[in-house]
């Protein structure tokens, strides 16, 4: 037996002494030599003419690829002796490859133990680790992957010490026999550095010879091209252009022409796929590079055709031992699994520890080693749930875990009303299908009253999406919205204690204060009577906030990196939430102004550096352009006073000086006294010392909300059909908030004092006594309330007025309005059109700003005093097909349409109700849908927005080999 | 919260640090500022305004007016044969007959004509504000009025020797539903025939109630129209024992009321017959005052009338205003503790009158007068007032102009003009009720009411939801 080594080597002077070296240390000498250098331009090919002689070494061009490298290595070789054929073994080496002293003894020996082999290889080690295991044997996936069936960074401890039958080895430090390695025809060119050693193993299967890893055998590899040290002609600065076009070319060359139509389809989309996730990760040169190796093997299936035609000519295993050799079907699943495992997981901690990152920066800057174990400290505090037991047994011994999930299934069954259809107060029906949200979203004129310009709300794409999601049920969104709300902002609360109070002091919250907190902020849209008026904006937002100001704490991060991150956020956050209550976004606004003032008095520097203000300023400058199709329109339609105004309908909260002192929007809210309690307890929150700053500066919070809430309440907004005041549950929810947060930070310090110091005299045990009590009535006193509640106006049916055919009639099209007038000469009428399927969630808000329409209120005015038939006629023609004057109709205007040519009597359900029909050609012109050029381009803006700024908001995920 | 002694969670702790205790932080002050700040900021919210409501209706001159005459009570003879309308300030001009079929009537300050039936004109424009009519003849009289969404007529009978019958006169052209209701002495009357009653448009309907609804009571009957609009009249029938039949229109009264005005006894006794119905859940107790030109008062061994729930009294009036102390009675006033109607039927030498509660006159009233004999009749005035009341012939001419003072608690009777078409009273300061009396031959009474001159136009807005 005779092996030959055969070098191929390209700029590898950093690593060739080594290699040369182990070579040379080889227990079984290596009977002869060749190298192939491909152009080095260090001393490569000094390196080894000086180890192996003169004659060993062919230097050929740059742009020679390692098939014919290795072509070119065989022919400097003496012919094959048909003979000794079998006998003769070529070992190929790379210059970035060290062999063991006993790799070519194992190898060998394996050739002794299994004489079916054709192909053998190491084990392959990192270098200059050499402890971490790079391959173990190869195969490829359905989707293209390399699978070594390794996990990333795993340490060799004999794991994987077996000799086993493989779809391919590396060829670095392949011993294959000559005569296979003829036979198949090399390496094929088309695969110039990359894959190429999958594709021959792949092609020396279906040939029928058997590629076996021998583990005992373990060759050190720097993998110098791959992790792009190493630049040569061939990869370019594109090492993943060419790993993934080899996958590409490689799997549909060698596919069964059984599953090739399959695979085309497969890999095509597969790697649109990619390319939106490579984008989605903010990964653009690798989206590039994918698609630019898509696009290359795609577009030359001449290429692809000549290497199938060779495959095939020289296929004669059975198709079933090459497939027992690929990847199994799941395991591109499994990978795709883990990423999003990945990415939730980044998503959800990156912003956990703002305050770790400062103090880890900080450890940094004093002793730099001590940053990981710093963090990886805090990864372990992270959660008492995320330790190494069973799931059940850590869920039932978590205290903590138990009380919350409790607390959400008790919210859950208090806001039980919302498992039905619910309406009522602030909240309309919701309409008949998802689909009328999208509609409303891309109209620029909607086919309500007698048509409207002013934008539908800005949480109307929000609804939509998240009901096509449910699969296209409205009401599937408030339900879960009114359900989860509660649950989901103590969640909120919950991560945003423990983030501020790492800022505060170092130590974590006590728990059953942490529990507290979140619990009593969970509920604040409950107790404070947002949720049983049907006020769902103020429910979102107070949902929202405490994830908005946890996302607004990351423009405290160390890193200019992490700040920019939560610029995004907080954007996407505040757009969020400002889409329910515009407020939001005007209060951020005046909060970012006042955090620079007092940054701009206390630490002037800091406003120099341009990546600590500009985040903040970019993350509420994108809020416009997140919220641009509503926010344009409403005020190029005049409409602003919409800003100030909630999600909704009219008419607004009843918020007044006892209500924000006890966190009551108006009478629907649990007893006032409950609050009362809050806001005695934030007050005595300034009395320990150690908290006393933090807390100082949530009063100050507390007075902006203030201040504004007493500016707000003296404005007057004059709508089209009423006169309101600015909507202040916003005030309310920040206020409570505030003083939970004020609450919780003196409690922890009060807490810790006492436990820290047992010595304290009785009395003040008994007051700390008395405190808890106080302080868990809040909580208990709130929930209890409202599991009692039970949200009884939301679940009473609002009674019909338009009889049942009417509706069905108003359906049929835009022109089939009906006209409903509520009142009696005395009082005055209060019109309305109701048109498709009456007024719906997300349409209230536009009609309470839609100016009146002077024509037809002329008309109507007409129609309640002289009515004519003329004036029946312009009803026709302004889309009006029924007249309802409800129960009690006024007898005399009801007279008087009695009397009225081209009004046709109609039935009602009751007696008392009264209706006609308008005899008179029937128009929709001025009514219509409508939707614009400049429309559809803010559509498009707030989309790339959205899209952009979530893809900037994302964690950085790294992913791959190198891991 | 800045003295040291209402600390006492850090009492201990400053000993320990050694922080002098008299001493205040910037944080200390801001501790004591901030929450009072926070206070006094929100005490500046200024709670939800209630959301304007909509204004008062305007009033607007009439544009268009509908008047609706009965048709006469005997298709042969002269009992209300001439229909007479008169526009209160003189204005001529066209006016559109609907019913009996359509056709222009000429007015030049005032218009008769004669027409076999039911009678509707509606007039626009100038014309619509103060357009008047009645409709007379031989004894008997009625004014024309616009339709109503309801009214009540109190002492109806459905036997022989006295019966009335309600007349339904549909002035447009699409149908029109009246719902009748019946109140007798023992309660409502149930009356299949007469609920949801259509009337196609232009047409009229009699109904005799002798034949609908047999009864020997005295009963009232509510007329309320669900759909479109009706011109009811009732016209009544009575025959004295032996005596011979008499037939006149029986008015109107608008809505119940706890004080009522029945003016217009006229000048002879007869049978009297006072019926009151009390529509409402409760008893009604009624007191019942003579007016007289002198004085209004109550008589002494008069008892007061009981009107059960729902149900109607009557009461013979014969033998108290037969009485010397009532002779000259002009009306009679009933204050009742609950809304009651109230009619009082007055058969004197064959002939049948009815007085009945007209409506307190606050500014002015309009009659196109029945020709003959005339006498207005004031009464109720609720303070010191001043009436002017204006008759003027066919021709617009003056005949009488006279000033009259209202005193409460006095009855007035004054003498018309005989020939006299349009009466034109016009109150100052003080509210009456008035009526006016013709004949003879016999004796008709027609209870004044407000002329109508404005429409009320209802403000409009938007709905909220």
């Amino acid at each position: 037996m005779t092996v030959t080594a055969l070098l191929v080597s390209h700029d590898g002077a950093r690593w060739l002494p080594s290699v040369l070296a182990g070579v040379a240390a080889q227990l079984r000498s290596v009977d002869a030599f060749v190298a192939v250098d491909t152009g080095s331009s260090d001393d490569s090919v000094e390196l080894v003419r000086r180890a192996w002689g003169q004659e060993c070494v062919l230097v050929m061009e740059g742009a020679t690829s390692y098939p014919q490298a290795v072509r070119a290595g065989l022919a400097r070789l003496p012919p094959l002796a048909p003979a000794a054929s079998d006998d003769e073994w070529i070992w190929l080496l790379h210059d970035d490859a060290n062999p063991h002293p006993e790799a070519l003894l194992a190898l060998t020996l394996a050739i002794e133990e299994f004489p079916d082999a054709d192909i053998l290889g190491p084990k392959l080690r990192e270098w200059p680790s050499l402890r971490r295991l790079l391959e173990v044997g190869l195969t490829i996936s359905a989707t293209g992957r390399r699978e070594t069936g390794l996990e990333g960074g795993e340490y060799d401890q004999g794991q994987h010490d077996e000799a086993r039958e493989v779809l391919a080895v590396n060829t670095a430090g392949m011993l294959v026999r000559r005569r296979v390695l003829e036979e198949l025809g090399g390496f094929d060119d088309e695969l110039p550095i990359f894959g190429n050693d999958l594709d021959f193993g792949w092609r020396a299967a279906q040939a029928g010879h058997t590629t076996m890893v021998i583990p005992q055998a373990v060759l050190f590899h720097a993998e110098a091209a791959h992790r792009g040290i190493r630049r040569t002609e061939l990869t370019g600065r594109h090492t993943a252009y060419q790993e993934r076009r080899a996958a590409l070319f490689t799997l549909l060359a060698n596919a069964s022409s059984g599953r090739l139509a399959w695979q085309v389809i497969r890999l095509f989309f597969g790697s649109l796929l990619r390319v939106l996730g490579f984008l989605a990760v903010r990964s653009p040169s690798e989206a590039i590079d994918e698609l630019a190796a898509m696009v290359s093997v795609y577009s030359r299936p001449g290429h692809l055709r000549a290497a199938r035609a060779v495959r095939a000519e020289r296929r004669t295993a059975p198709a079933l031992d090459v497939r027992k050799l690929l990847a199994p079907w799941w395991v591109p699943y499994r990978h795709g699994l883990d990423f999003v495992t990945d990415l939730t997981a980044a998503a959800t901690n990156q912003a956990s520890d703002v305050a770790e990152r400062r103090r880890a920066a900080k450890l940094a800057a004093v002793e730099p080693v001590s940053r990981k174990g710093s963090e990886r400290s805090s990864g372990e505090e992270e959660d008492d749930l995320l330790q190494d037991s069973g799931l059940v047994a850590r869920f039932v011994t978590s205290p903590v875990a138990m009380s919350l999930t409790i607390f959400g299934l008790l919210a859950i069954v208090a806001a039980r009303a919302a498992f039905g259809s619910i309406t009522g107060g602030a909240l309309s029906p919701v309409p008949g299908e998802v689909a009328d949200w999208w509609r409303l979203h891309a109209e620029t004129r909607h086919p309500l009253a007698t048509g409207t310009a002013v934008p539908a709300p800005a949480y109307i794409p929000v609804f939509a999406l998240l009901g096509t999601l449910f699969g296209g049920s409205a009401g599937a969104v408030i339900s879960t919205l009114m359900l989860l709300a509660v649950p989901f902002g103590a969640w909120g609360a919950w991560r945003l204690l423990k983030v501020i109070a790492h800022l505060v002091d170092s130590r974590d919250l006590p728990r059953s204060v942490h529990v507290w907190g979140a619990v009593t902020y969970g509920l604040v849209p409950a107790t404070s009577g947002a949720w049983g008026e049907g006020r769902f904006g103020t429910v979102a937002v107070a949902a929202l906030l405490p994830w908005v100001a946890r996302a607004a704490l990351g423009f405290g991060d160390p890193e200019p990196d992490g700040r920019w991150r939560a610029a995004w956020r907080t954007a996407l956050l505040v757009a969020l939430g400002a889409a329910f209550v515009p407020g939001l976004w005007l209060f951020a606004l005046l909060v970012a102004a006042l955090v620079f003032g007092a940054a701009a008095l206390v630490a002037p520097p800091l406003l120099k550096d341009r990546s600590v203000w500009v985040p903040p300023v970019a993350s509420l400058a994108a809020v416009p352009v997140l919220l641009a199709p509503w926010l344009l329109p409403l005020v190029t339609t005049g409409s602003a006073p919409g800003l100030l105004l909630e999600a909704g309908r009219l008419p607004g909260d009843r918020v007044d000086f006892a209500g924000l002192l006890t966190g009551r929007l108006g009478d629907a809210g649990a007893p006032w006294w409950l609050g009362a309690l809050l806001a005695v307890l934030a007050l005595l929150a300034l009395v320990p010392r150690a908290t006393r700053v933090a807390v100082t500066i949530c009063w100050l919070v507390a007075l902006a909300a203030a201040v504004v809430a007493a500016c707000l309440a003296w404005v007057t907004l004059t709508l089209p059909a009423t006169t309101t005041r600015p909507s202040l549950g916003l005030f309310v929810v920040i206020l409570q908030g505030v003083a939970v947060l004020a609450s919780v930070l003196a409690a922890a310090a009060f807490a810790r004092r006492l436990h820290d110091n047992p010595s304290h005299p009785l009395w003040q045990r008994a007051v700390a006594g008395l405190l808890v009590l106080v302080a868990a009535v809040v909580p208990l006193g709130g929930l209890a309330w409202w599991l009692a509640d039970g949200g009884d106006d939301l679940t009473r049916r609002e009674q019909a007025v338009v009889p049942a055919y009417m509706e069905q009639s108003s359906e049929l099209g835009d022109e089939h309005g009906v006209l409903v007038l509520r009142g009696s000469i005395d009082d005055g009428f209060d019109y309305g059109v109701r048109r498709g399927d009456g007024n719906t969630l997300g349409e209230d808000e536009i009609l309470s700003l839609s100016d009146v329409d002077k024509d037809f209120d002329a008309t109507v005015r007409a129609l309640v005093s002289s009515p004519t038939s003329s004036v029946v006629k312009s009803l026709g023609e302004m889309g009006v097909e029924y007249v309802v004057l409800p129960s009690p109709a006024d007898a005399t205007i009801a007279a008087s349409l009695d009397a009225t040519s081209g009004l046709d009597q109609a039935s009602a359900e009751d007696r008392s109700t009264r209706a006609w029909r308008v005899d008179r050609p029937l128009v929709a012109d001025d009514v219509e849908s409508r939707t614009s050029f400049f429309r559809n381009l803010l559509l498009i803006l707030q989309g790339v927005a959205v899209v952009t700024a979530l893809v900037l908001a994302a964690p950085t995920v790294r992913k791959g080999r190198d891991d | 919260m800045t003295d040291p002694s209402m600390e006492p969670s850090t009492g201990s702790g400053r000993r320990v640090t050694g922080v002098p205790l008299a001493r205040l932080g910037a944080t200390e002050v801001l501790a004591v500022l901030l929450p009072l700040l926070t206070v006094a900021a929100l005490a500046l919210v200024r709670p939800l305004d209630a959301p304007p409501g909509l204004l008062a209706p305007k009033e607007v001159p009439l544009e268009r007016s509908t008047i609706v005459c009965p048709g006469p009570l005997s298709s042969s003879g002269a009992l209300g044969r001439i229909v007479s309308l008169a526009s209160a300030d003189g204005v001529s001009g066209e006016l559109a007959v609907r019913v009996p079929a359509d056709d222009v009537l000429t007015m030049t300050g005032i218009a008769r004509t004669s027409p076999k039936t039911a009678y509707v004109v509606q007039a626009e424009g100038d014309l619509a504000a103060g357009l008047v009519g009645s409709r007379y003849g031989a004894g008997a009289a009625v004014r024309c009025g616009s339709p109503q969404p309801e009214q009540w007529f109190t002492g109806v009978g459905a036997a022989p020797e006295h019966s009335s019958t309600l007349e339904l006169v549909n002035p447009d052209g699409g149908p029109a539903v009246a719902d009748v209701s019946i109140l007798g002495p023992d309660g409502p009357l149930d009356v299949a025939a007469l609920r949801g009653v259509t009337v196609p448009g232009g047409q009229t309907l009699r109904f005799d109630l002798s034949e609908v609804v047999p009864s020997r009571e005295e009963l009232a009957m509510q007329v309320v129209v669900s759909r479109g609009r009706l011109g009811v009249q009732v016209f009544d029938q009575a025959q004295e024992v032996g005596g011979a039949r008499s037939r006149d229109w029986l008015p109107a009264q608008s809505q119940p009321d706890a004080s009522a005005y029945l003016l217009g006894l006229g000048g002879k006794s007869g049978d009297r017959t006072l019926v009151v119905a009390n529509p409402g859940d409760s008893e009604a107790r009624v007191t019942v005052e003579v007016i007289t030109k002198e004085s209004q008062f109550a008589p002494a061994d008069f008892d007061e009338i009981r009107v059960p729930p729902r149900s109607t009294t009557t009461v013979d009036l014969t033998r108290l205003l037969g009485q010397p102390t009532t002779r000259g009675a002009t009306g009679l006033h009933l204050e009742a503790t609950a809304p009651v109607t109230a009619g009082l039927r007055t058969v004197a030498a064959g002939d049948l009158t009815h007085a009945v509660s007209g409506a307190h006159l606050t500014t002015r009233a309009t009659l196109a007068l029945p020709s003959g004999p005339a006498r207005l009749v004031l009464g109720g005035a609720d303070g010191v007032g001043v009436a002017t009341y204006v008759v003027l012939d066919d021709e617009g001419k003056e005949l009488a102009r006279e000033r009259v003072e209202l005193n409460p608690g006095v009855g007035l009777r004054i003498k018309l003009p005989a020939s006299g078409a349009v009466l034109d009273l016009t109150m100052e300061r003080s509210r009456v009720f008035a009526a006016v009396e013709v004949g003879p031959p016999g004796l008709a009474v027609l209870p004044l009411t407000e002329l109508v001159t404005e429409a009320r136009v209802p403000d409009v807005r938007p709905a909220l939801r």
